[in-house]
């Protein structure tokens, strides 16, 4: 679990985001969402140690996130930044340094660190393309194979800054499919979305925020049925259910 | 399924092994021919003999004090400015990114000239010189690239007019001392002869040195080649790796120029190369860009003493001439894969 509390963040001195308390639970997906430079990465890479918190505490699992080594951190929260390079190497070589966190001396991954590789692979149905270099695969791929990385970790906590970028529709919709499904495993997934309808189809908590605060948090049903989608989006979001009892909503 | 994939993997590294395997004979045969042939011509046992005793014969001497520290330093040198290219290119995540474009060489050049105006008769310290030259240098584009947005092509540019500025205060040094401008003019083109025991002895230290800890430190390289953000999610001290790395890059090129003067192409070619012989692979990628920078440097080197004999090419111009077309050949081939 990682509880936020009265988080103020920003880079250099400058804060970005302030007073922000949140929680987010194992086995719940939790959806950021809020218009663009409203401090939604910012949020998120404070428990990352990437933005610079000035005050405030974060608790993971309880304990001050500062007495984890980063090691330790990087074994409890998988990070899957917006930014990412294309390195020159094989997708199997790429996933294997999700267990980066774990390799002690000798400096080499062990025969159990390929194992659990090729499972992520073999889970996120990349395992095909391991011998592939990753700067040849297609966008959908590459995300793919990310996210094997960050499974092979196998931390509690997943956290991704907006991962449906790049994707098609039908990868958006296997990707969502996928994270709600790693959260019934137990994890806690925390994702940043610019998709408001995949937002309400699949989080079990949402986070609205804008210019640096958090506006609301709460269920689907809690924000629906608040304003604040209105205020902050200046859209009217509406509910619509299907046949088979699907909700969808149209702004 | 698994099973399948885990045996293509070892099959992978066990072709890697043996590339390896047939890079460290190349090596020994072209380092053997290398001593063998030149000016004065000496055959194997010859070779074999002159190792053994103190040196009598005239191409005994030849051998020990000429021919054999300008071989080594000539794989020495390949050695250390392709795998300084290596860590340049993977840190910057820029595959144009090499010692000498970057302006790396040229700081240790710049360096290494300026000390020897300054203090004439110390050779041993020329190596520092260079080094620190080079971490400057390095450091310098560095923080050029970070603060103006790190573009590959940001780097580049920054590079070219580091380079360009190097070069012009080279030539205010070159001048007001004339006497450095014979001692150097090898230097500038790059060119191995007088190599020196005395430089050659601590610049190979480091060299070896520090291809060794990079060769150790190959998981790190890699993680950090993933991206600022993701190496640091991965729990990799980023800033801390990232300086320890420009510090070696710059141990290896500052120690190469030390001796070698500034070989261009190396540390741009080999590092390509051995990425498409080692398929991607970080810690194959080191040791092959070792094993290629020292068998390209040293066969290079032989023929630049035999090709006109007995005149000899600075090293660094039969350099240029295979490098450059390597070179469009390597970029055309990129083009046809993208």
């Amino acid at each position: 679990m990682i509880t936020y509390q009265h988080i103020d963040a920003g880079y250099g001195k400058k804060m970005k985001i302030r007073d922000v308390s949140a929680t987010f639970r194992e086995g719940s997906l939790s959806v950021i969402i809020g218009p663009n430079g409203s401090g939604k990465s910012t949020f998120i890479k404070a428990m990352m140690g990437i933005s610079h918190v000035g005050s405030g505490r974060i608790l993971l699992d309880g304990k001050e996130l500062f007495c984890f080594s980063e090691k330790e951190r990087a074994r409890k929260i998988a990070y899957l930044p917006q930014n990412r390079n294309t390195p020159s190497i094989s997708a199997y070589r790429m996933v294997l340094h999700g267990r980066f966190p774990y390799l002690s001396y000798p400096r080499h991954y062990s025969a159990e660190d390929y194992r659990i590789s090729m499972e992520a692979m073999e889970r996120m149905g990349v395992a095909g393309l391991a011998e592939k270099p990753v700067a040849q695969l297609s966008g959908g791929e590459r995300q793919k194979v990310y996210l094997a990385m960050a499974l092979a970790g196998q931390a509690d906590h997943l956290v991704l800054d907006e991962p449906s970028n790049f994707l098609d529709v039908k990868y958006q919709q296997e990707l969502m499919k996928e994270l709600k499904q790693l959260t019934k495993t137990g994890k806690a997934v925390i994702t940043v979305l610019h998709d408001l309808n995949a937002a309400f189809r699949y989080a079990d908590q949402v986070l609205v925020m804008d210019g640096g605060q958090l506006k609301k948090a709460g269920t689907v049903k809690e924000i629906y049925e608040s304003s604040i989608i209105e205020q902050v989006f200046g859209l009217a979001i509406k509910k619509i259910t299907d046949e088979t009892g699907m909700d969808y909503f149209v702004y | 399924m698994r099973k399948t994939e885990s045996r293509e993997r070892r099959c992978g590294t066990r072709k890697k092994g043996w590339l390896v395997m047939l890079l460290v004979i190349l090596l020994l045969m072209s380092l053997a021919v290398s001593i063998c042939i030149g000016t004065v011509s000496v055959s194997f046992g010859d070779l074999i003999h002159a190792l053994g005793r103190e040196p009598y014969s005239m191409q005994e001497r030849v051998l020990r004090y000429v021919r054999i520290p300008r071989v080594c330093g000539a794989a020495l040198a390949g050695m250390g400015l392709a795998v300084s290219g290596t860590i340049i290119q993977t840190i910057l995540g820029n595959p144009l990114a090499g010692p000498n474009i970057i302006g790396v060489n040229s700081g240790a050049g710049f360096s290494v000239v300026l000390f020897s105006a300054l203090f004439p008769d110390a050779y041993n310290g020329m190596p520092l010189a260079a080094f620190a030259g080079a971490l400057i240098t390095v450091l310098v584009v560095y923080k050029t690239a970070e603060k103006t947005g790190s573009s590959k092509i940001t780097i580049v540019l920054a590079g070219v007019a580091i380079n360009s500025m190097l070069s012009a205060a080279t030539d205010v040094v070159y001048t007001f001392c004339s006497e450095s401008l014979t001692r150097s003019n090898g230097f500038r083109i790059g060119g191995l002869n007088g190599v020196n025991t005395k430089v050659l002895i601590p610049a190979s230290i480091a060299i070896l040195t520090a291809v060794f800890l990079a060769f150790c430190l190959h998981n790190e390289l890699e993680v950090l080649s993933l991206g600022e953000d993701t190496a640091h999610s991965l729990g990799l001290p980023v800033r801390y790796y990232r300086f320890l790395f420009l510090v070696l890059a710059a141990v290896l090129a500052g120690a190469s120029v030390s001796f070698a003067g500034l070989l261009g192409f190396v540390g741009l070619i080999i590092p390509h190369a051995a990425r498409i012989l080692s398929r991607e692979e970080g810690r194959y990628q080191i040791v092959i860009s070792a094993l290629l920078g020292a068998v390209f440097l040293v066969i290079c080197d032989l023929l630049a003493r035999t090709l006109f004999q007995p005149f000899e090419l600075p090293v660094g111009i039969v350099l240029s001439f295979i490098g450059s077309p390597c070179f469009i050949y390597l970029l055309f081939r990129q083009r046809r894969r993208s």
